[in-house]
């Protein structure tokens, strides 16, 4: 990869670009555990990225966070920005409105191994606002759909009110991703409907939902850290697909975004730069010294 | 001119080396202050100390310098931003007197700052590249090391074979100079009448003089090579296990002391502040909300200080992901980064060069050898401790 791919010029690193915020969507309204999602749609002046990567978004004011792409590459003219208020920055975010610029620094970061799955069926395992990252592989994914075989999403929340993208499901599902949905607590009407199939647990009780070709599949995964580490040992013991074919994205308190600030270590990884795309058999290295989950 | 060629240079040669470069202003050295050594710029060669084992901080202040803004950002009439980086402008400085533990320290951060250390080519840090351009090392070898010294251990000295731009050693008439870098000998053509080739004997004399050094070491001579390197292979293949970094752990007060004087560590947290827009007054303020009437001329700056793994916030995510919630999971990962073997391999080298900062300024008797010695001392007693993982009582709480 080349220096180019930081969308910054060597010598300007740490320099974000101006970019205006185009739309501000609502995605899920705040509840009593979390606090809201918004989708905000930026211009995107060419920049080219891969599904996975993140960027460093500046709210003037307030200061600079990690933020995962979770729109798909193809996606002509915009880059979108699926966000919760969760700490200082991203709150200020919320506060913004259409019209309004915010700082701009990458991509950066590995991104999905995209090209070396062609031929291969996609297993997306999601759990709450995990599926932002990868909405932006299954997307991309669907643009290029006759390269790959079948595409399945396993996607759990707490809530059916925490689901995200509930306006896509169906139309995932138009396209032949096959959908199964989980919440940890349901309300009472989520469950008595049946499409997409659905269950009431976590996310990994859908593994017994699905029947697919070990051999032939390859599984992404993006939640919580607990969710990551079952969901992996599921993936491997029970659907037996190969460690180096199971895919996870972390998260990490981030400073820098180019590997210098240190703190997004994990074990001997800088997640910002040798991650945050990892495969089991180098997650299971690393917890070897440290639980990257 | 790249030879391997050493020079001479006689004491009274070398004050006056020193003073042409203290009143060019460039030249920084030890000087004694409140009991303590410390690097600064030197404008009359007098102040400068020459009897000392090393400074308290380590001379990676003049790299890494605290609170060195990254960029900033005003607000227009219009209501837009505009975002300034800074001039990267900095003028050539000396550093005299450095010695090799810390050049070893500053070799570190090359690797790691100007992105050598990664697979993909990684763009280097641009203020961090900018002065170290503009910064010449001439180390001085130690000729009495500390109580805390342990650079034998872990090839950060007494004596280096590269890393310095000039690695002078005292000898019994005058000094030997050792030119590392070109850079080195740009310098050395500058000065090249107060110079001469040195004699063969100079070298012995170096050589002898050296080995003394090492069998003066006090506490840590190379036979503690071998707890070193056992201690590293204990953490790399994480034969100690979390019971042991609890008791670690426990004695660990959160000072951030360690981090903030070891030569090698670069971690740094950046803070958005509220500035004066002309910068007149200097004051400052942090984390200012973006208040809705702010107008125009709202000035902030992006600054970066010294941050600690040590420290509770360092990992703390928003959303309530929280790793390494305890001291002890902090510690180990401290003593990963600077033993292991993983690190060592993408490093080329220690993360520790024995310079002893840890130990001296530790208030729970856990810096760099002392935490090494522990780790050998379970590992090879046994102790189920380390080896097993099992936690053990109060009781057994010294390992």
């Amino acid at each position: 990869m080349s220096e180019a791919t930081f969308g910054v010029e060597p010598g300007e690193l740490y320099r974000p670009r101006l970019v205006r915020i185009v739309k501000v969507e609502d995605e899920i309204p705040e509840t009593a555990l979390t606090g809201p999602v918004r989708n905000f749609y930026l211009e995107r002046h060419g920049l080219s990225f891969r599904p996975g990567q993140f960027a460093q978004i500046t709210v003037f004011g307030a200061g600079e966070v990690p933020i995962s792409l979770s729109s798909p590459p193809s996606l002509g003219d915009g880059i979108i920005l699926s966000v919760r208020a969760a700490g200082f920055v991203s709150k200020a975010l919320h506060r913004l409105k259409e019209g309004d610029r915010i700082g701009f620094r990458g991509p950066l970061g590995n991104g999905f191994p995209i090209e070396s799955c062609t031929g291969y069926d996609l297993l997306f395992v999601a759990g709450g606002i995990g599926l932002a990252p990868l909405r932006s592989l299954l997307e991309e994914v669907l643009y290029r759909r006759q390269q790959f075989g079948r595409v399945l999403l396993l996607y759990g929340a707490r809530t059916p009110r925490d689901l995200m993208f509930t306006r896509s499901i169906p139309i995932w599902q138009r396209q032949g991703v096959e959908v199964f949905l989980s919440v940890d607590i349901g309300d009472g009407v989520w469950e008595k409907e049946t499409d997409p199939p659905r269950k009431v647990g976590v996310v990994t009780t859908l593994f017994s939902e699905v029947t697919l070709d070990p051999s032939r599949t390859v599984a992404f995964l993006c939640g919580p850290p607990i969710m990551i580490r079952f969901a992996l040992l599921g993936l491997t013991r029970d659907l037996h697909i190969p460690p180096e074919r199971c895919i996870a994205t972390l998260e990490r308190h981030m400073k820098c975004g180019v590997g210098k600030c240190g703190h997004c270590i994990v074990a001997d990884k800088y997640v910002c730069v040798d991650g945050p795309v990892f495969n089991y058999a180098q997650l299971e290295k690393m917890a070897s010294v440290e639980e990257p989950w | 001119m790249t030879e391997q060629v050493n020079m001479w240079i006689s004491r009274t040669n070398l004050m006056e080396i020193l003073t042409r470069w203290s009143q060019d202003g460039m030249l920084i050295a030890p000087k004694r202050a409140g009991g303590e050594v410390f690097f600064a710029p030197i404008d009359n060669v007098e102040e400068i100390c020459w009897d000392y084992v090393n400074s308290l901080i380590s001379p990676k202040q003049f790299l890494l310098p605290e609170g060195e803004t990254l960029l900033s950002y005003e607000r227009t009439d219009e209501g837009e931003w505009v975002i300034n980086t800074p001039n990267l402008d900095v003028p050539e400085k000396i550093v005299f007197g450095i010695r090799s533990c810390d050049v070893a320290g500053i070799a570190y951060l090359d690797q790691f700052l100007l992105g050598r250390m990664f697979d993909r080519k990684i763009p280097p840090d641009p203020l961090y590249k900018r002065r170290r351009e503009r910064l010449t090392l001439i180390s001085v070898v130690c000729q009495k090391p500390g109580s805390t010294c342990m650079c034998v251990c872990c090839d950060g000295g007494p004596a280096l074979k590269a890393g310095y731009d000039w690695q002078l050693t005292e000898l019994s008439e005058g000094w030997l100079v050792e030119v590392g870098t070109e850079k080195g000998w740009a310098l050395m053509e500058t000065v090249k009448a107060l110079v001469e080739p040195a004699e063969t004997e100079a070298v012995t004399e170096k050589e002898e003089r050296l080995a003394k050094v090492i069998e003066n070491f006090q506490h840590y001579s190379p036979h503690h090579r071998v707890p070193t390197m056992a201690a590293s292979r204990g953490v790399s293949r994480s034969l100690v296990k979390e019971p042991f970094w609890d008791l670690i752990g426990a004695r660990c007060v959160e000072c951030g002391g360690c981090s903030y004087l070891c030569p090698t560590c670069f971690c740094f947290n950046c803070v958005d502040l509220l500035t004066d827009p002309d910068g007149s007054t200097g004051q400052e303020e942090p984390f200012c909300p973006l208040a809705p009437g702010q107008g125009a001329g709202t000035c902030y700056k992006r600054v970066r200080f010294r941050d600690n793994c040590i420290l509770e916030g360092f990992v703390r995510q928003a959303g309530g992901i929280y790793p390494r919630r305890n001291t002890g999971e902090r510690c180990r990962n401290r003593f990963f980064h600077k033993l292991s073997w993983q690190f060592f391999q993408r490093m080329h080298r220690l993360g520790c060069t024995g310079c002893g900062r840890c130990v001296k300024t530790c208030l729970g008797e856990i810096g760099m050898s002392q935490v090494a010695t522990e780790i050998t001392d379970a590992l090879t007693s046994g102790r189920k401790v380390a080896l097993t993982g099992q936690r053990v009582g109060k009781g057994e709480a010294h390992v």
